[in-house]
């Protein structure tokens, strides 16, 4: 057993020498690399990151690096900690509701004017705040498939007892399209009705999951009839598997927006490279690869001409807010409390 | 082993403190917050509470018919069987979430269905442990009560449930502890119920932003499962035998159980493939990343399983020297995402720093539970042997080499199949850990976040593929081991 040991501790230094030199070699960082965080699936193969490397690379004398961030909210905890030795150039992948949680916290480099052409729903972001651009965005709404029988025109038809559990939507909790939605209900409705509303969604919804990902899996698996998800999703359906069969719905009330930011911190170590790479991310050409990729709106308008995207209707938006931390965990209380009063 | 227990071992204060490197990190940056809503965590405790008990008195009871069931086979179907048993316990939550709410329609939300999913999710694993048990403690009981012709229901009542109540206690515990700390199942199976305590350090973190306030509830969490494991796991140090399969060891109902189990939970496995299969040129062109990606992951589990070899070792080591198993063996639920935070925080974000990352949260998240499934009552039947090697002056590592891991093997190496597994099909703590490295388990993630649930499905067979040949692998290694060894005795 002692020479099994030994054969084992001999494979394993070995190995590990081999992958400590390599190291070395490979993980020298340039000083013209711009370290971006953003979600794995912008990064991956079928995301918009490759194809916006390549590019990016092509046409500027900078070297592109995306980090994997696991979570906006601990990326942006991890910034908090490491203040001036913080290593992110670039944050991407930010939302509303992270603008504003992390406004206290981390302090962020202010943009010049990167776009003179965003379309007006996005505009209204950069009225409030000049800190944070926002790349792409998506109206919210609920999806279903063509043959659902039953007429939808707004946020009380969703309460028709057809629907009765057969609508797979998100905890506000831990899914930032399920804090959305609760949102879009406090936003559209006086909060009694709100309320109201809410305890008779309860009924309605076939569950909550935890993420984006939960919900729709459900609907996919036809478990539930509808999915709150983003206008375009049907866009990838007919894409990628030729399925024409699911539809956003349009509603009488306004729709909530989802918009995607992307912040350079003040730590920032090649920041004239993160502005360049946000000045290319606002050009056509990158909004064309987001908007294929990310299956997400582009915010400039030429972007989408002649492609699938501009046959989607853009419904009525909502304005875009940025709401206080206050205000989001009153609106999460109510909504706990609602669930919770709810039984077994 | 009373006489030969040391007040303190060095060896075992640095073990504990490896287990403990999240906490220490989290103390480190973070104060604790206790101005928590009580009322609140109460609330989420009474459900997580509930939830885990009922489930792990079913699971725990339905695991010991299934077990007789499988005793009813024999090989290769024995050892199939038991590879698909863990079926449930190698795919994602949420295929597990699809395929129940396809078996039970309309799926009754609340409690019952939490329960439902969760029995699902776990009776399979719940009857390995307990097949392995078995195997280790029954000996030739079985055997001798059926010649002696006491009828199958006296030696259940009086032979089998007094031998096997440790190990059924162990199941139910470890059961517990699984669901007690689950995510997914109570948000999306919940209803009222679904808020438990995980859910809730989640929210501190993903709504109020406040990490104090989450590891202080993680603390918690914790403590409590500590302390439950502590209390009810007692140490039981009857001898090991060799096994003699019996008749009354053996129940056609539980094999028809079996079948049905495997069947249901297979079959809609087998119909999402069947479903998925229209992506299959998608598959066959991410090909390229998906080969890239194995290889990732198969260089760091050289390395995760090199690690807990070593682990191992340096336990049994303390544990012949000491007397005492280690205490880290009660941390059994630490909050992957904390785990994964703290290691996120303090290590940089290059090749090699995840490779350290990876493996130091996976062998400390994965670890104690497994090494309590599989390894410590084998240990545990030791303590005479070794006591009397102690006694004949024979030296710790001799005994550690020669008598102890010699006897083990089997455990050692179902523990290292568990070991794999977990570490093939893991995205979550890899997610939280913010690695760079392309795993197969990040990649279904990302199939999963972004509309591809059929690349998921194909995936996870892969997945099931990449394991079938990497258990193969590890027992060719220790054919070759084996050989190697008896060269260098001789």
């Amino acid at each position: 057993m002692k020479h099994f040991i030994f054969f084992l501790a001999l494979i394993f230094s070995g190995l590990s020498f081999f992958y400590f030199n390599k190291e070395d070699k490979v993980n020298v960082v340039e000083d013209r690399t711009i370290r971006i965080y953003a979600s794995a699936s912008f990064v991956a193969k079928w995301g918009p990151g490759p194809a916006l490397k390549e590019l990016f690379e092509k046409q500027n004398i900078f070297k592109v690096e995306f980090i994997e961030s696991p979570d906006v909210a601990m990326t942006l905890q991890k910034l908090n900690f490491e203040k001036q030795n913080a290593s992110a150039d670039l944050i991407l992948g930010l939302d509303q509701f992270d603008i504003a949680r992390s406004a206290a916290k981390i302090e962020w480099r202010t943009l010049p004017a990167l776009s003179d052409d965003m379309i007006s729903e996005v505009a209204g972001a950069l009225k409030s705040q000049n800190q944070f651009m926002p790349y792409d965005w998506a109206p919210m709404t609920f999806v279903g498939r063509q043959d659902l029988k039953v007429q939808i025109d707004q946020l009380d038809d969703l309460l028709k007892p057809e629907l009765k559990g057969r609508i797979a939507l998100q905890d506000p909790r831990t899914s930032s399209p399920g804090l959305q939605l609760l949102i879009w209900i406090f936003e559209t409705k006086p909060t009694e009705q709100a309320i109201v509303y809410l305890k008779a969604l309860m009924k309605q919804a076939h569950s909550f999951s935890a993420g984006w990902s939960g919900a729709y899996g459900l609907f996919k698996n036809k478990q539930a009839d509808l999915v709150f998800s983003y206008v375009t999703s049907p866009i990838y359906h007919v894409v990628e598997e030729h399925d024409s069969s699911f539809v956003s719905i349009e509603m009488k009330e306004a729709l909530p927006i989802q918009i995607e930011f992307a912040g350079i911190p003040k730590t920032c170590k090649n920041c004239e490279g993160a502005e360049q790479f946000l000045r290319f991310m606002a050009s056509q050409e990158a909004q064309k690869i987001i908007m294929n990729k990310n299956y997400m709106l582009p915010v400039i308008e030429r972007a989408k001409e002649a492609t699938e995207f501009d046959a989607i209707k853009v419904y009525r938006t909502l304005p875009i807010k940025f709401y206080d931390q206050e205000k989001i965990e009153k609106w999460i209380n109510q909504w706990t409390e609602i669930r919770k009063n709810e039984g077994l | 082993m009373k006489a030969f227990k040391q007040p303190f071992s060095f060896i075992s204060a640095a073990l504990l403190c490896y287990f403990l490197i999240p906490y220490l990190i989290f103390l480190k940056y973070f104060n604790l917050d206790f101005n928590l809503d009580y009322a609140e965590a109460w609330w989420a405790f009474k459900n997580s509470s509930l939830q885990a008990f009922v489930t792990a008195v079913i699971v725990t009871g339905l695991s010991i018919p299934l077990s007789f069931g499988v005793f009813t086979l024999k090989n290769p179907w024995f050892a199939l069987t038991q590879k698909l048993l863990l079926l449930p316990q190698i795919l994602p939550a949420l295929f597990s979430i699809l395929i129940v709410f396809s078996m039970v329609d309309p799926f009754p939300m609340g409690t019952t269905g939490i329960i439902i999913i969760f029995t699902v999710m776990h009776l399979g694993f719940a009857t390995v442990l307990l097949t392995a048990a078995t195997q280790e403690r029954m000996g030739s009981f079985g055997l001798i009560a059926e010649v002696y012709d006491v009828g199958r229901f006296k030696f259940y009542r009086r032979v089998y449930c007094p031998l096997m109540k440790s190990n059924l206690l162990t199941i139910f515990v470890l059961v517990f502890i699984f669901c007690f700390a689950s995510f997914s199942v109570p948000l999306v199976a919940g209803g009222g119920r679904g808020t438990n305590l995980e859910v809730l350090i989640y929210e501190k973190i993903f709504i109020n932003q406040n990490w104090s306030l989450a590891w202080t509830l993680n603390l918690l969490q914790s403590f409590f499962i500590f302390i439950l494991s502590y209390l009810i796991l007692k140490k039981s140090a009857l001898p090991k035998v060799d096994f003699e399969d019996s008749k009354y060891m053996q129940f056609r109902l539980g094999r028809v159980g079996l079948f049905i189990y495997l069947a249901l939970y297979g079959g809609g496995y087998l119909m999402g493939l069947v479903k998925a299969r229209g992506a299959l040129a998608q598959f066959q062109a991410l090909l390229p990343e998906i080969i890239l990606a194995t290889q990732h992951t198969l260089k760091i589990m050289v390395f995760y399983i090199l690690i807990n070899i070593l682990l191992l070792i340096t336990w049994v080591y303390d544990y012949v020297k000491s007397g005492r198993q280690n205490s880290s063996r009660h941390l059994l639920a630490t909050s992957t995402i904390l785990v994964g935070f703290s290691f996120y925080l303090l290590i940089p974000e290059t090749s090699l720093g995840d490779y350290f990352k990876i493996i130091l949260s996976m062998t400390i998240l994965f670890f104690p539970p497994l090494f309590r499934s599989f390894l410590e009552k084998p240990l545990d039947q030791l303590d005479s042997q070794i006591l009397t090697c102690k006694i004949f002056n024979i030296s710790t590592s001799k005994i550690v080499f020669t008598v102890v891991l010699r006897q083990i093997k089997k455990p050692i190496f179902l523990w290292l199949s568990f070991l794999t597994i977990w570490f093939l099909s893991d995205f979550a703590i890899l997610k939280s850990l913010g690695v760079r490295t392309a795993t197969v388990g990040l990649m279904a993630e990302s199939f999963l976040s972004s509309y591809r649930l059929s690349l998921a499905y194909l995936l996870s067979f892969y997945i099931l593929i990449v394991w079938v040949f990497t258990l193969l692998a590890i027992y060719l290694l220790k054919g070759v081991f084996g050989v190697i060894n008896k060269k260098f005795a001789s």
